[in-house]
C-alpha cells in the first residue's frame, strides 16, 4: 500500500514539473534519484548504488550537453530527490572508498508546499525537486557533483526556484528517469516495490535498466540530438515517365568528436589574458632565394597534368566543370549478390522515403521496394543531390520494416577507384597449406569465440555480443568524459578512462580464458615464431612490438616518470593502454586474473616506489593484490544478475587459490574461503558457494603447500559439511520467492490494488514515460 | 614522439585516409622512407616485328595497336593516380635503331619520365594510323634483333635514370611464342640477361597476345625470361589474350606497385599473433587538388601559414597553441599532448575479439569503404598458413571474424569484421579475386541516427507484380569496371585539352546518365502499366513535391520570415530569441543582425544562432 501511494506521488511530481508546455521539439527529462539509505551501502571497497547512480546522472546530462551543444532549443532537466529522511545521518560504509564527497549524506526532509491536494493528505513527504526543469549546464554538473549528497540544505533555496519556474513551456516528450534499488521506503518490502514498478512500466510503456549497462542506455538520451533534415528532395526515376517522389535522409555517418580549436598559450599565460584567439596567416613565395612574396591577388590556380602544370583560369572553372542536374535516376537493377560488400564506397548510408502527404507516391514506392525485396535485386542509380555537385553512383537497396518501407543507398566505386593487384595464391608454396588436423585446431577457435551468443542480457538470454548499435565510440566517449572532467575540475590532470567505456574493447575474458589453451596449440602446431631482423635503426630491432609485456611496462614506467616529474599528482598517466595491461597497479574487473597475475609478478621495489595517497603503500606487493582479488570476487559474486558473472568470479578464486599454493600463503586462501563459507551459507550468493562445492575447490591442504595447517582429510570434509543442507535450502527459497512474485496470492492481490490505484490517476494521460535504472534485480529482491 | 613507430617491423604507407586523420610526421621507419618517397617504374617493350601488324581472329585492331592502346590507357591511368610515377617506351623488331648503345633494331620511343600531354598525343598519332604505313616509314619492321639487346636497354634506361626509382617492371608485349627459334644463342643471352635484370630486382612480365595460326606456347622462349613475384604467383601463367579487354585486365592488375598501407600484427588472443598485411583496393579517386603559381610567370608557389596571437600580434610556435572546445558555454582547455592522450587506446594493430554469423554484418553497417589483408611472413613465420587455415575455416562456416582494429599509435580503436574472401581466376587464368579477408568497418552506436519514419502505404500485389516485371526487364549485370566517374573524365579532357592547346576538349561519355530512351524501349509498356495501376489520373509528380514545399514554407516560416525580411529589428529577433525560435529565422536574416548589432560571428547556422542566442543571454 504505502509502496504504490509513494509512486504515485513520485509521479505527480513529475507531472507537475512537465505543465504546461510549447515547444515539441524539446524534450523534458527529470531524473528522480532515490537517497533513501539501502542506495548509501556498499560493500568495502565498493562504490555504493548512490554513487553509481550519481555517475550515471553525470554521464546522461553531459551527453545531452555534447549533443545538443549549439541548438536553440535545448532538452530540459529537472532533479527529484526521494527517499530523503528526517535528518537522520547514516554511517556510510564506504568510508574508504576514493569519493569521500559521496560517503556520508545527510538526509532532510522536505515537503513540498505546493497547492496540490495530495500534499495535503501528507503524501508529499520525503521527496525533494532540487533542479527545476531548465536546460542542463555546467551548474547543472557542477551541482550534481558536488552538492547532491553532502549539503542537501540547498534543497531549500531550490525549490523556491521551482514553484517560480512553472513558466509557459511546452515540451515534446517528458521522461522521467529513476534511479532506485527499490529498497525505500520500506526495505523489506523491495518484492513489492518491483512489482508495482513493472505494473507502472506496462503502462507507461517504459523500461528498466540495469546500472551496469548504463552506457548501452545513453543511446535512448542522444536520440533526435541531430535534427532531422532531409539531404535530397526529388523523383526517383526510371526511364522518362515514371517519377516517385522521395525524401531522403542521412542513415549512418560516422560520427566525430567536435573540432579541438586553437588556443594561445602565450596570451593565456600573461597577466590579462584576452581573448586568446589564434589567427592564422599565410602568405606565397616564389621558390628563389630570396623567397620573393607574391600577392594573394597575384595568385593563379594551375593543375598538374602528368608532369605538366596547366594554369587554370577563373573563366576556365566555371565553363568546365561538368553540369549534372540534380536527379535520382535508375539505369537499371541488378541481382544483389553481384555488388559485393566490399565495393561499397562512401561515408555512409543515405535512406529514401516517399514524400509525405503524396499518397501515391508512397504507393509506387512500396511496391517498387516490395518487388526488390522478392526479387532479391538491388537498383543501380546515378545520383546528383543538388545541381552540378559532383553526380555518384550508387545503389539502392530495399529495407522493409513493420511500418515501413525504404530504399537505402550508399556510394559504388567508380573504374578509376578501384585497384586490381594480384597476390599470390596461398596454396602456391606448399609448406603454406594448412593439414586437417590444423584446420581442425582453427574451427575449435571458431566455436568457442562465438560471439552471437556470447553475452547474457538482463533477462539470462545469450545475445550477440557486440552489436554495432551497443557499441559506443571509446574516442567520443573518453573525450566527452574528459572535457566534462576538465570543465568541473580544470586543475587536474585527465582522469582515468572510465571503465564503461573500456570494458567492450577487450576479447571477452571468459572466452581467452576457455581458449587458453587452444591459442599455445595452434602457435605450437602451425609454428608461429616472430623472426629476428637486424637492427634497421639505432633503437629498434624487428620483433619489438611483440616483446612481451614487462619490455611495454619498463616502457610505461619510464613514461610514467617524466609524468611524474612534470607532475606531482601521482595518477597522472592513466592511458587506457596502461591501464588495461601493461601497467597493471590494480585488480580491475575487465580481466581480474590476469590483471593479478601480473600484480603479483611484478617486482616489489617497484611497487614501494609508486606508493601514492589513494592506496596504502605499506603492503607487500602480493598482499596488496590479493586484498584485491579478494575484494574483486566478492564484488563479483554480488554484482552479478543470476549467475552471469559467477564463472568469472570462479576463474578468480582458482587464481587466487593457484597463487596462494604457488608463494606459500595457504593461509590468505583458507581463510577467505572459511569468510565465503560462513556469508555465502546465508541467504546471499548461495548459487555460488554450490558452484564452489561441485568444482572442488578446497582448503589448500599440506599435501599442496607445506605452509598449510590444514589436513587433507579436513580440507575435503570442509565442503561437504555444508553441501546437502544448503542445496535443499536454496531450492526451496528460491521457488517460493518466485512464487511470490509470478503467481503469490499474497503479492498478486497486492499488485492488483496498486494497478487500479495507479490507473484512477490516469497517468498515462500525460505521456510520462518512465525509465527506471534498477541496479539491482531479482537476484537481491528474493534474497532479502 | 610515439613510442611505436620508432625501429618497429610493422609500418604503414601513405594512406591518403589515416594521414588526414592525424599527423603522421618525422618517425616513418627509415627503410620505408625509400620504398615509399620512390617512385615506381615501369618500361613498355613492344614488339614491332611484322606479325605484330597483322590482323587476326576477327579483331579490328593489329596486336601492335592492341599494345600501344593498352600502353595509352597506362599513361592515362598513371596521370590520374600517380602522376609520379615514370614510364617508358621501347621497341624492338623496328628497322630503323635508336638507343644510347647503338644496338640494332631498337628503338626508345620516350624515355623514362612522368607522363605529359604530349607522350599520350604521340601515342594517339600511332593509333590513328590504322594501316602501318607511316610506321613502315618512320621505323619499319626487322626481326634481326636479340632479346638481349632489348632487355639491356631497359635495364640501361632504369639504371640512367636521374630520379630516385622504387619497384622496376617491364611489360613485354609480343604475340611471337618464339623469337629466337633455331638460334640457341641468342636464346641463352636474351635468358642470361633476363636472368640478370631479375636479380637486381627488375621483373620482367609477359603481356602475350593471341596470334591466329597458333597457341602462344610459353614453354618454347619466354618461362625463362618472365618473372613471377612470389606475392603475386597465382600458380599459372595467364593464356595469351586476344582480345582488348582481356589484355587490358591483365596490364592494369600489373601496372601499379602493389603498395600495402600498413603491416600490422593481427592478435589472435594472448600472444598468439599473425602478420597480415592492409592494402586499399577501393578507394576515392578524387579530382587532384590545385597548386598555386604565379599568375605572371606560372611558376608555382609555396605557401607559408604562420599561427599569430591575436591578443600580442606575436607568432605561435606549436608548444605555444593549446587546445579547447566548448563545453556548457564555457572553454575548456587541455594541453596538445593531453588532446593525444585522450585518443590513445593503445598499440596498433588488429585483435579478434569473436566471430559471427557472417549476416550479422549488415549490409547498412557502412562508415568508410573497405581495406583487404592478406598474411604477411616476413615478422612471424607460420603466418600465412594460419591466415590461409582461417580463411578456409572462416568460408566453410560462413562466419567473419570481428577485430578492434588501431590503425596507428594514438589513433581510436574501429571495429572491423573480416569477411573471409576466396580466390577466383577466371577462365584465362587470371586472378579476378585474390584470396584475402575484406576489412569491413562497423560503425558505432553513435553513427545511427535516429530517425522518424513515417509509416509508408502497403502496395497491392499487382502493382508489386508490375514492379517486379519492370524490375526484371532492366535487370543487367553490374561490374564496377564499367562506371568511369564523370567529373574526374570531364575534368582530364578540359585539361588535356589546355595542355595540348586544343579548341574543344575531347568528348567523353557520362556512363553514369541513365539511357532514358532503352530504358523506355524495353520497360516503357509495364511502366506505363504500373503508372495506370498506382498514380490516379491527372497526378503531377513535379505539383506533389513543390506543393508540398509550398506547403512548408507557408505554415511553418512563410509569414514571420517574411516580416523579419523586411525589417529586421532588433526587438523582432529578440523575441525569437526569447522564445527559442532563432533557428526559424534564415541565415541571412541572422548575419544582417550580427552586423547591426556588431556580433562578431561567422560559420554555420548553428553558431550564428548561438551567438545572436548570448546576445540576448538566452540559451
Amino acid at each position: 500500500m504505502a509502496y504504490s501511494k509513494f509512486w504515485i506521488v513520485v509521479l505527480c511530481i513529475m507531472e507537475c514539473c512537465f505543465s504546461t508546455l510549447i515547444n515539441h521539439h524539446q524534450e523534458a527529462i527529470a531524473i528522480c534519484l532515490d537517497v533513501s539509505p539501502s542506495m548509501c551501502y556498499a560493500p568495502q571497497g565498493h562504490a555504493s548504488k548512490l554513487e553509481t547512480s550519481v555517475n550515471a546522472i553525470n554521464m546522461i546530462v553531459s551527453r545531452k550537453m555534447f549533443s545538443q551543444g549549439h541548438l536553440a532549443n535545448k532538452d530540459e532537466f529537472a532533479l527529484v530527490l526521494f527517499g530523503t529522511q528526517a535528518r537522520k545521518r547514516i554511517d556510510n560504509y564506504t568510508a574508504c572508498s576514493t569519493k569521500n564527497a559521496l560517503s556520508v549524506i545527510d538526509i532532510f526532509v522536505y515537503c513540498l508546499e505546493s497547492d496540490n491536494d495530495l500534499y495535503e493528505d501528507g503524501q508529499y513527504e520525503n521527496i525533494s525537486v532540487v533542479r527545476p526543469l531548465g536546460p542542463p549546464d555546467l551548474n547543472f554538473l557542477r551541482y550534481i557533483q558536488t552538492n547532491i549528497a553532502p549539503v542537501l540544505d540547498s534543497i531549500i533555496v531550490a525549490m523556491d526556484l521551482l514553484k517560480k519556474s512553472t513558466s509557459g513551456k511546452k515540451f515534446g516528450d517528458k521522461r522521467i528517469i529513476l534511479f532506485s534499488d527499490l529498497g525505500s521506503p520500506f526495505a523489506d518490502d523491495q518484492i513489492a516495490g518491483e512489482s508495482t514498478l513493472k505494473k507502472i512500466l506496462e503502462i507507461v510503456d517504459g523500461d528498466s535498466h540495469s546500472l551496469r549497462s548504463a552506457l548501452s542506455t545513453l543511446s535512448f538520451f542522444q536520440k533526435r540530438s541531430i535534427k532531422m533534415t532531409t539531404v535530397f528532395r526529388g523523383p526517383l526515376e526510371i526511364g522518362s515517365k515514371l517519377k516517385i517522389n522521395t525524401y531522403a535522409y542521412i542513415k549512418v555517418r560516422e560520427s566525430k568528436p567536435e573540432s579541438w580549436k586553437k588556443l594561445s598559450a602565450i596570451s593565456e599565460a600573461s597577466n590579462q589574458p584576452g581573448d586568446m584567439k589564434v589567427k592564422i596567416e599565410r602568405s606565397y613565395h616564389l621558390n628563389d632565394e630570396d623567397e620573393t612574396e607574391i600577392e594573394r591577388e597575384n595568385l593563379a590556380k594551375g593543375y598538374k597534368y602528368g608532369k605538366t602544370i596547366v594554369p587554370w583560369l577563373k573563366i576556365d572553372e566555371e565553363s568546365m566543370k561538368l553540369k549534372a542536374a540534380k536527379c535520382l535516376s535508375v539505369l537499371g537493377f541488378t541481382k544483389s549478390e553481384n555488388v559485393k560488400r566490399h565495393w561499397l564506397m562512401g561515408d555512409g548510408v543515405v535512406v529514401f522515403m516517399p514524400a509525405p502527404n503524396d499518397e501515391p507516391a508512397g504507393v509506387a514506392f512500396s511496391a517498387l521496394v516490395q518487388a526488390l525485396y522478392e526479387t532479391d535485386k538491388v537498383a543501380v542509380v546515378r545520383y546528383v543531390y543538388r545541381n552540378n555537385s559532383q553526380p555518384k553512383l550508387g545503389i539502392l537497396f530495399p529495407q522493409i520494416k513493420a511500418t515501413y518501407r525504404s530504399l537505402l543507398f550508399i556510394q559504388l566505386p567508380f573504374m578509376e577507384d578501384i585497384r586490381q593487384y594480384t597476390f599470390a595464391s596461398l596454396t602456391t608454396n606448399k609448406k603454406n597449406v594448412p593439414t586437417d588436423d590444423q584446420l581442425d585446431l582453427v574451427d575449435d577457435l571458431v566455436t568457442s569465440m562465438d560471439l552471437s551468443r556470447a553475452y547474457r542480457d538482463d533477462d539470462g538470454e545469450l545475445i550477440e555480443a557486440l552489436k554495432p548499435k551497443l557499441t559506443f565510440n571509446p574516442v567520443l566517449q573518453r573525450s566527452y568524459q574528459c572535457i566534462q572532467h576538465r570543465a568541473l575540475n580544470p586543475d587536474d590532470a585527465l582522469p582515468r578512462p572510465d571503465p564503461v567505456i573500456t570494458r567492450y574493447l577487450s576479447p571477452s575474458q571468459d572466452v581467452t580464458a576457455t581458449c587458453a589453451s587452444h591459442f599455445q596449440k595452434i602457435k605450437d602446431s602451425f609454428g608461429i615464431v616472430h623472426v629476428q631482423k637486424k637492427k634497421k635503426r639505432d633503437d629498434g630491432t624487428a620483433a619489438s612490438i611483440f616483446k612481451d609485456n614487462i619490455d611495454l611496462a619498463l616502457e610505461l614506467d619510464t613514461s610514467s616518470k617524466r609524468a611524474k616529474d612534470s607532475n606531482s599528482t601521482a595518477d597522472v598517466d592513466f592511458s587506457i593502454s596502461s591501464l588495461s595491461k601493461e601497467n597493471v597497479t590494480e585488480v580491475g574487473t575487465v580481466q581480474p586474473v590476469q590483471d593479478f597475475k601480473a600484480m603479483i609478478n611484478q617486482k616489489d621495489e617497484d611497487r614501494f616506489e609508486e606508493g601514492t595517497d589513494y592506496r596504502p603503500n605499506w603492503y607487500p606487493m602480493n598482499t596488496l593484490a590479493c586484498k584485491q582479488m579478494k575484494s574483486r570476487i566478492w564484488q563479483l559474486v554480488m554484482d552479478s544478475i543470476g549467475s552471469q558473472l559467477f564463472p568469472k568470479a570462479m576463474d578468480c578464486l582458482k587464481a587466487l587459490r593457484e597463487e596462494c599454493v604457488r608463494l606459500g600463503e595457504p593461509a590468505v586462501f583458507n581463510q577467505f574461503l572459511q569468510d565465503m563459507k560462513d556469508k555465502l551459507s546465508n541467504a546471499f550468493g548461495r548459487d555460488f558457494w554450490l558452484l564452489v562445492v561441485e568444482g572442488e575447490i578446497t582448503l589448500i591442504s599440506v599435501q599442496e603447500s607445506s605452509e598449510s595447517d590444514v589436513t587433507v582429510a579436513d580440507a575435503k570434509s570442509f565442503l561437504k559439511s555444508t553441501d546437502t543442507k544448503v542445496e535443499d535450502n536454496t531450492k526451496e527459497t528460491t521457488e517460493e520467492d518466485a512464487d511470490d512474485l509470478v503467481v503469490g496470492n499474497d503479492v498478486k492481490k497486492r499488485s492488483t490494488c496498486e494497478y487500479d490505484e495507479i490507473t484512477c490517476y490516469e497517468l498515462p494521460r500525460a505521456g510520462i514515460a518512465l525509465i527506471s535504472i534498477v541496479p539491482f534485480t531479482f537476484t537481491i529482491a528474493i534474497t532479502s | 614522439m610515439t613510442t611505436f613507430s620508432e625501429g618497429s617491423a610493422w609500418m604503414w604507407g601513405g594512406s591518403d585516409m589515416f594521414t588526414a586523420e592525424e599527423e603522421d610526421g618525422q618517425d616513418v621507419a627509415a627503410d620505408q622512407e625509400i620504398r615509399w618517397a620512390n617512385k615506381d617504374s615501369l618500361i613498355m617493350l613492344i614488339d614491332c616485328s611484322m606479325p605484330m601488324f597483322r590482323l587476326s581472329g576477327g579483331n579490328d585492331l593489329t596486336p601492335f595497336q592492341l599494345s600501344i592502346k593498352c600502353t595509352r590507357s597506362v599513361l592515362m591511368n598513371k596521370i590520374v593516380s600517380s602522376d609520379k610515377d615514370l614510364v617508358g617506351i621501347v621497341f624492338f623488331g623496328t628497322d630503323k635503331s635508336g638507343n644510347p648503345s647503338d644496338f640494332k633494331h631498337i628503338h626508345v620511343l620516350q624515355e623514362l619520365d612522368s607522363p605529359d600531354a604530349q607522350r599520350i598525343l604521340e601515342l594517339d598519332t600511332m593509333l590513328a594510323d590504322e594501316d602501318g604505313t607511316d610506321f613502315v616509314e618512320n621505323y619499319g619492321h626487322n626481326d634481326d634483333f636479340s632479346m638481349n639487346d632489348a632487355l639491356w636497354t631497359c635495364s640501361h634506361m632504369f639504371s640512367n635514370s636521374q630520379q630516385k626509382i622504387g619497384h622496376k617492371r617491364i611489360m613485354l608485349f609480343t604475340n611471337n611464342d618464339d623469337p629466337h627459334e633455331g638460334n640457341l644463342s641468342l636464346k641463352r643471352l636474351a635468358q642470361t640477361k633476363a636472368k640478370d635484370l631479375n636479380d637486381i630486382g627488375i621483373e620482367i612480365e609477359l603481356m602475350h597476345i593471341q596470334s591466329a595460326n597458333n597457341i602462344f606456347d610459353i614453354t618454347k622462349f619466354y618461362q625463362d625470361i618472365i618473372t613471377i613475384p612470389e606475392d603475386e604467383d597465382v600458380g599459372a601463367v595467364p593464356d595469351a589474350s586476344g582480345k582488348f579487354d582481356e589484355l587490358l585486365i591483365r596490364v592494369r592488375a600489373k601496372d601499379h606497385k602493389k603498395r600495402s598501407l600498413m603491416k600490422i600484427p593481427l592478435n589472435l588472443g594472448q600472444d598468439l599473433e599473425v602478420g597480415v598485411t592492409i592494402f586499399s583496393l577501393c578507394r576515392p579517386t578524387s579530382r587532384p587538388s590545385y597548386v598555386q603559381l604565379d599568375s605572371k610567370t606560372n611558376q608555382v608557389v609555396k605557401t607559408v601559414t604562420k599561427h599569430i596571437c591575436e591578443d600580442t600580434g606575436s607568432e605561435l610556435m606549436a608548444a605555444d597553441i593549446k587546445y579547447y572546445q566548448t563545453f556548457g558555454g564555457e572553454r575548456v582547455i587541455f594541453e596538445k599532448e593531453e588532446v593525444g592522450e585522450i585518443k590513445n587506446f593503445g598499440k596498433n594493430g588488429l585483435t579478434l575479439m569473436g566471430f559471427k554469423p557472417k549476416n550479422c554484418v549488415k549490409r547498412h553497417y557502412h562508415v568508410r569503404p573497405s581495406y583487404f589483408i592478406y598474411p604477411d611472413e616476413s615478422v612471424i613465420s607460420g603466418s600465412t598458413r594460419l591466415v590461409s587455415a582461417l580463411l578456409e575455416r572462416t568460408l566453410a562456416r560462413d562466419v567473419v571474424a570481428i577485430c578492434k582494429f588501431v590503425p596507428r599509435f594514438a589513433s581510436g580503436p574501429k571495429f572491423v569484421a573480416l569477411v573471409p574472401q576466396k580466390e577466383v581466376l577466371d577462365e584465362h587464368k587470371v586472378q579476378v579475386v585474390p584470396p584475402g579477408f575484406n576489412v569491413v568497418f562497423l560503425p558505432y552506436a553513435e553513427d545511427f541516427r535516429q530517425l522518424k519514419y513515417e509509416e509508408t502505404p502497403a502496395p497491392m500485389n499487382e502493382q508489386v507484380d508490375k514492379a517486379k516485371d519492370i524490375v526484371k526487364s532492366l535487370t543487367f549485370q553490374y561490374n564496377p569496371d564499367k562506371f568511369e566517374n564523370p567529373a574526374l573524365q570531364k575534368h582530364y579532357s578540359n585539361l588535356e585539352a589546355l595542355a595540348l592547346d586544343r579548341d574543344v576538349p575531347e568528348e567523353f561519355i557520362d556512363y553514369t546518365e541513365p539511357d532514358a530512351e532503352n530504358i523506355d524501349k524495353r520497360a516503357g509498356h509495364h511502366i506505363n502499366d504500373f503508372i495506370e495501376l498506382t498514380f490516379p489520373e491527372g497526378y503531377d509528380a513535379s505539383a506533389g513535391l513543390k506543393g508540398a514545399t509550398k506547403r512548408k514554407t507557408t505554415s511553418a516560416t512563410g509569414g514571420t520570415a517574411k516580416k523579419v525580411k523586411q525589417e529586421t529589428s532588433e526587438i523582432d529577433v529578440k523575441e525569437y530569441a526569447q522564445k527559442g525560435l532563432l533557428s526559424k529565422l534564415t541565415v541571412n536574416d541572422l548575419k544582417a543582425f550580427c552586423k547591426t548589432a556588431d556580433i562578431k560571428c561567422q560559420g554555420k547556422k548553428a553558431d550564428l544562432v548561438a551567438a545572436v542566442a548570448a546576445h540576448f543571454n538566452v540559451n
